[in-house]
């Protein structure tokens, strides 16, 4: 056990999270709780707290570990993965944040509500925080992974430990604070992978990343050093990330609930120029360091999941490594933290206080949204511990949202019909599941078509066609209800739930 | 190598933020101020 670095990064964490919130209590000791603060920071989250917070909640294990692992047969074509998260970027800071911020809406379901009705509300509502939830044994996976590096303990073991540090940093303070901690997180991981990467290539012959790129040359892969790899990468990976990607997380709670908690609408638009850089250039660093693993023998023997991680303890200085390793661990905190609260909220908001506490004050909403933190991390840890594979759960979980991202943009510009919405989410939902677990796609010799292209394919198909052919409400845009709505939330912008 | 990556990425990234920058710039009045 590496028990130096252990320790240095859990103080770092511990200082961290201590240190921020005692400043966060007493800057707020005289300003009283309204609702929402807990989960959406008050509605009054700045341009750099939006902007890193949603760059980090969307930057976890997947963007770490996984483009590591990735890297190693992909190549650099591996960073495809991030610059999808640009584009996607792009599509909150421009859309999907400015409208949930537009409605005053706390959760996603409720945009379901105002569109289609409740029933569709609370459909919808479960399966995100199914989805969300999924995601956080993904996330908790990679805790274990990282614990795993720092301790020698078994995988399980790590994700165990792993999962309660998670808890504990999530349950100390909510949104806010976790927006806080990001913007300082943001600065060390970017220190950290910089100087991570100059000691790298200080560590290999030449003191750069040379020797590197001759492995790859000599072994006839010349597309491994291009982001472009090959066409087929291209075609398949590349363009297949970015439709999973863009299309589920645009309407994901876990990345909306930052644009929730913003301040005003001209704020998220400006958190698109720091929050995409950000997010994408992260991908570089990782798939150089990737990349450099599997060149060096005494690394490529380990495979491809622990190669990087172990490369680094190993080759790094002790001080750097632990800053690196805090880096990672906070960042993949910061998604756990994120895919903790926002099924959590969804079930403060959407079913504690919509079906049994209309008048919980927030003192009473806190405690509910802690509780369900604290249940839904056990259950995580559970699930995690079994360690089931990670790049499979999560395009089947990325994809159980493609047909609500559509639903909600019919409702909003085109016309609301609720059956039309219900039959487009549970036809492609079904799909989806019959795509994992049934032998469809080889009956139709389309193995290699991924769920997110043939949930899109149903989503369409049936959503336009249903419209186009059966009427429905007006589009909610257009509609007097919105303008209703408008005045509420000019009123009383503190306020979600109609 | 390092410098190849970071500057095919960096080019992807800047035309993809200049890009909603400018649509963001041409829908500006759609933008609600609360």
């Amino acid at each position: 056990m590496k028990i130096g670095i252990l320790a240095a990064v859990l103080a770092y964490l511990v200082i961290l999270v201590v240190g921020v919130g005692t400043w966060l209590a007493r800057r707020e000791t005289q300003h009283r709780a309204v609702e929402g603060d807990f989960a959406l920071g008050g509605r009054n989250l700045s341009t750099p707290v939006v902007a890193v917070t949603l760059a980090f909640s969307v930057l976890g294990t997947a963007h770490i570990l996984g483009v590591f692992e990735l890297s190693w047969t992909l190549g650099a074509a591996a960073v495809w993965f991030s610059l999808a998260h640009v584009i996607l970027l792009v599509v909150v800071c421009l859309s999907t944040g400015l409208w949930v911020r537009r409605l005053g809406v706390s959760t996603v379901p409720e945009i379901l509500e105002l569109l289609f009705g409740e029933k569709t509300r609370l459909m919808v509502s479960c399966v995100m925080a199914g989805v969300v939830a999924g995601l956080l044994t993904v996330e908790t996976q990679g805790l274990g992974i990282l614990m795993s590096t720092m301790t020698g303990w078994p995988l399980h073991e790590g994700a165990i430990a792993g999962g309660l540090i998670g808890i504990f940093y999530v349950i100390m303070a909510g949104m806010k604070e976790v927006g806080y901690l990001n913007v300082i997180n943001a600065a060390v991981k970017y220190g950290g992978l910089i100087l991570a990467t100059l000691f790298l290539a200080a560590k290999l012959p030449g003191g750069d990343f040379k020797s590197v790129s001759d492995f790859y040359l000599a072994g006839g892969h010349a597309e491994m050093l291009s982001i472009y790899g090959t066409p087929t990468i291209l075609m398949t990976f590349a363009l297949g990330t970015v439709i999973a990607v863009v299309f589920s997380q645009g309407i994901s709670q876990m990345l909306l609930q930052p644009a929730m908690g913003a301040r005003d609408e001209a704020t998220i638009r400006r958190a698109l120029w720091i929050a995409a850089p950000i997010n994408g250039m992260f991908g570089v660093f990782a798939v150089v360091i990737g990349l450099t693993a599997k060149s060096l023998p005494q690394f490529q023997v380990l495979g491809p999941k622990v190669a990087a991680t172990t490369m680094l303890v190993t080759l790094l200085p002790p001080w750097l490594a632990a800053l690196l390793l805090a880096s990672f661990l906070t960042a993949v905190l910061s998604t756990f933290a994120m895919a903790c609260l926002a099924p959590a909220t969804l079930f403060s908001v959407d079913i504690y206080k919509r079906l049994y506490r209309p008048d919980a004050t927030e003192a009473q909403m806190k405690f509910v949204t802690r509780t369900a933190i604290v249940v839904l991390g056990a259950i995580a840890i559970a699930v995690a511990s079994a360690l089931p594979p990670i790049l499979a759960s999560v395009n089947w979980l990325f994809s159980w949202l493609v047909p609500v991202f559509w639903v909600v943009i019919f409702g909003l510009f085109w016309q609301r019909n609720a059956a039309v919405a219900a039959s487009t989410m549970l036809i492609a939902w079904l799909v989806n599941c019959a795509w994992s677990f049934t032998s469809l796609p080889a009956l139709l010799s389309m193995n290699n078509v991924p769920n997110a292209y043939v949930t899109l394919a149903v989503t369409l198909a049936i959503g336009v066609l249903g419209n186009a052919l059966l009427p429905g409400k007006q589009a909610y845009f257009k509609s007097g209800e919105y303008l209703a709505r408008r005045v509420q939330v000019a009123i009383m912008p503190g306020a979600g739930a109609a | 190598m390092f410098w190849s990556i970071f500057v095919q990425s960096t080019a992807f990234i800047a035309a993809v933020v200049v890009l909603g920058g400018i649509v963001g710039w041409l829908t500006r009045s759609s933008v609600r101020r609360d």
